[in-house]
């Protein structure tokens, strides 16, 4: 496998996750595995080869995008299985094609079910606290707003180009809003009312995995007994064994004006316990967390068989 | 020559700075102003001298184009036609090479160099690097259509702007007696470069991982385009100021001078947009080290020519010349290897009387208007030399490094220089047949 390129798809992923969102990375990266197969020229066998590169690549990278790994198996395994079905790269092209739009299709169904779910969470007067790019959240948020409801956001503010995108969004879908640095949180723990935060994947060890910020964040407000959601369709569960590893961590060299230099630190994820979450708005409902924990195992034990065939 | 004559100090300061600037040793501005310093220390110039030799047209003409290009940069237009660009090619590397190429010569025939690449220049390293490839080839590639490009027009060049002026040749003449050694050089120039970097610029479209890669690159630029704050009627007016201000450049209404065309073109784009653009910003963003370093290099340049050092290297191409063709010939390949090293501008400065004297005192004969066409070719393709022989190439680079993409003196030579070689085979055989 080239690792260099292996190299440059994780800090891609991360990159447009840390930018746009868990969801719109897999729907972006969805979009380009199909533009890729249709712009592919070569021979059925190339073809066939190159998809196997790919897959590889993809269950290698750093993070997991989890639904980009059982997208291209059950991609990869259905195109197997019908390959001698077809006559020719053409048909084979339209094949891929029309299975990435069926996933597409019934991912889609999960997330507006989700939507459909979580609209009892949000009340008229809520004070509903942000903090990273979730564009479920975003979406959650914005179809309250279309149905009437009454709520204002706070913002805790973190990376500037983050708390941009959040204003932006806001901004752009005129809902009420304020923000407050990250650090002055505690003197607003009476006025908020929830709080709403994104998350990459539910791991093996029932850890959530979020944005930097996200474990300090929900610890303080567990502690002010404010109400945690977190929402997640199911298809973005981590359903093989993780490891129990640090966050990937880089060192950026400082300097001050006056010349002193000091490394700082950037950590790329968070890890809390999903008992820390008070509700997970999913697909299958709203749940708490030993509701979760035991819809996480009930899918775990049903993709047993998926792990070992393909080897995650 | 006295070891410590003005001339001797001249050009140990002169080499010093070329030196310095091959291996690396100071940032480059830093470098002339050290030169600049030397020769007035050891009396070679005096205070008053300095000032005069600074080409403040050009430092203008720089100035008034980055005004301008930081503004339509902050409109998020060529965001628009970087996303318009990256959906057509697909990512696919060889048409974004032969895409940038083309329309960086297309641009410097009626544009500066320096213009020119400060357009281009960003544009390439924002799609490059989003398809996860080296920009270098892209640049380099670019540096050598800008010149080339340049030496088309009798806008396209300042030298052929001087030319042109001191001959009374029209637009159209320069056209009619450049288009055929240039487009042979344009089309050799881009086999080769494809060639050699075939490895990088090669269609991937039998490469699953890496359209993949170059497809998710292009969604993430095209989201991440879409997330942002973009005004259609911001865009469209800079647009519309940049392009007046090109027009003007071209038409040049009253003779008025370039460079103040261009300055106030940037000066208006303030005032007319100031609730989008904040002037102290703009003004923050232009490359004030790029500046620098093109006036310490008149300068140490200037020295020279005033020291009667350059007045050596003409005088040894005229010794050979007995005929238009041994003229032209001598012409093109002393000014086209000197280009590569030295600022070209002062070399056609001096090499423009020198040539006239040689045509009035008839002594020569024969039809000579072609050889200051060679004159021409000589100077704009030389500038392919090295890194510091030409506008387009200095401010290419300099802007690559600021985007962290950096050209070395040797790794552009490796490239530059038998491309130059090349570019004047072809000019010598265009002239065997002319002259």
């Amino acid at each position: 496998m080239d690792n260099t390129l292996l190299n440059t798809l994780s800090g891609l992923f991360l990159d447009i996750e840390r930018t746009f969102g868990t969801r719109d990375c897999c729907f972006m990266a969805m979009e380009s595995l199909k533009k890729s197969f249709l712009s592919f020229s070569g021979t059925r066998e190339e073809l066939r080869q190159e998809f196997q590169k790919v897959m590889e690549l993809i269950k290698n990278t750093s993070p997991r995008i989890a639904l980009l790994m059982f997208l291209i198996f059950d991609l990869f395994q259905a195109f197997e299985s019908t390959f001698s079905h077809r006559k020719s790269i053409t048909e084979d092209k339209e094949f891929l094609e029309k299975y990435i739009e069926e996933i597409d299709q019934k991912r889609r169904k999960r997330f507006d079910d989700l939507i459909a779910i979580s609209q009892v969470t949000i009340v008229d007067g809520d004070t509903i606290l942000l903090h990273d790019i979730s564009h479920t959240v975003f979406d959650i948020l914005r179809h309250a707003k279309s149905q009437g409801k009454k709520f204002q956001v706070i913002i805790a503010q973190q990376d500037e180009s983050k708390t941009a995108i959040i204003v932006r969004f806001l901004n752009t879908e005129k809902i009420s809003f304020q923000v407050v640095p990250e650090y002055l949180l505690a003197h607003l723990k009476d006025s908020i009312t929830k709080v709403f935060l994104g998350a990459l994947t539910v791991n093996s060890l029932l850890e959530v995995i979020g944005d930097p910020g996200s474990e300090s964040l929900i610890s303080q407000m567990h502690l002010s007994h404010i109400p945690i959601y977190v929402p997640l369709t199911t298809d973005k569960l981590s359903l093989w064994q993780a490891e129990k590893k640090h966050h990937t961590c880089k060192t950026q060299k400082q300097k001050l004006i006056s010349g002193i230099e000091y490394e700082k630190l950037v950590f790329s994820h968070d890890r809390y316990p999903v008992d820390l979450v008070t509700f997970f708005i999913t697909n299958k409902g709203l749940l708490n967390s030993q509701e979760f924990k035991s819809l996480y195992h009930e899918y775990y034990a049903k993709n047993q068989e998926w792990r070992l065939k393909n080897a995650v | 020559m006295e070891f410590l004559s003005p001339i001797s100090i001249s050009v140990f300061v002169f080499l010093f700075v070329l030196g310095s600037i091959v291996f690396e040793i100071f940032e480059k501005s830093l470098v002339v102003l050290v030169g600049v310093f030397i020769l007035l220390f050891t009396g070679v110039l005096t205070p008053p001298e300095v000032l005069p030799m600074i080409d403040s047209g050009t430092i203008l003409l720089l100035m008034g184009m980055m005004i301008l290009v930081e503004g339509v940069r902050e409109s998020r237009i060529l965001s628009w036609v970087n996303v318009k660009i990256i959906e057509k090619t697909e990512g696919n590397p060889l048409f974004l090479f032969l895409i940038f190429s083309g329309l960086t010569f297309l641009l410097s025939t009626f544009l500066a160099n320096a213009t020119t690449m400060m357009i281009i220049i960003p544009l390439t390293i924002a799609v490059t690097k989003g398809i996860g490839i080296t920009p270098k080839p892209y640049i380099i590639a670019e540096i050598f259509f800008a010149n080339i490009g340049g030496a088309l027009t009798l806008i396209g060049d300042p030298t052929n702007v001087m030319i042109g002026s001191a001959n009374k040749f029209s637009f159209l003449m320069f056209l009619e007696n450049m288009w055929i050694p240039i487009l042979l050089v344009s089309i050799g120039v881009i086999l080769i470069m494809v060639l050699k970097d075939w490895e990088i610029i090669r269609p991937i479209q039998k490469n699953i991982p890496k359209l993949f890669m170059s497809n998710l690159l292009i969604q993430k630029i095209k989201e991440e385009f879409l997330s942002e704050y973009f005004s259609l009627r911001f865009a469209i007016m800079t647009a519309i100021i940049l392009s007046i201000t090109v027009l003007m450049i071209i038409i040049q209404p009253f003779h008025f001078p370039v460079e103040y065309i261009a300055l106030s073109g940037g000066v208006f784009l303030l005032v007319f947009l100031k609730k989008q653009l904040s002037a102290e910003k703009i003004f923050g963003m232009i490359d004030w080290n790029t500046l620098l370093f093109f006036s310490g290099l008149f300068i140490v340049v200037g020295t020279l020519e005033k020291v009667g050092a350059l007045e050596y290297v003409s005088e040894i191409i005229m010794r050979y010349a007995d005929s238009p063709l041994t003229l032209g010939l001598s012409v093109l390949w002393g000014i086209g290897l000197l280009s590569g090293f030295i600022e070209n501008i002062p070399l056609v400065a001096m090499m423009i009387p020198v040539l006239q004297n040689i045509v009035d005192s008839g002594a020569i004969p024969g039809d000579l208007h072609m050889v200051w066409f060679a004159l021409s070719l000589g100077a704009c393709l030389g500038g392919n030399g090295s890194i510091i022989g030409s506008s387009a190439s200095m401010i290419g680079s300099q802007m690559a490094e600021r985007s962290g993409v950096k050209i070395s003196f040797l790794e552009f030579f490796k490239y530059g220089f038998s491309i130059t070689i090349f570019s004047l085979i072809i000019s010598s055989i265009f002239l065997f047949f002319v002259l």
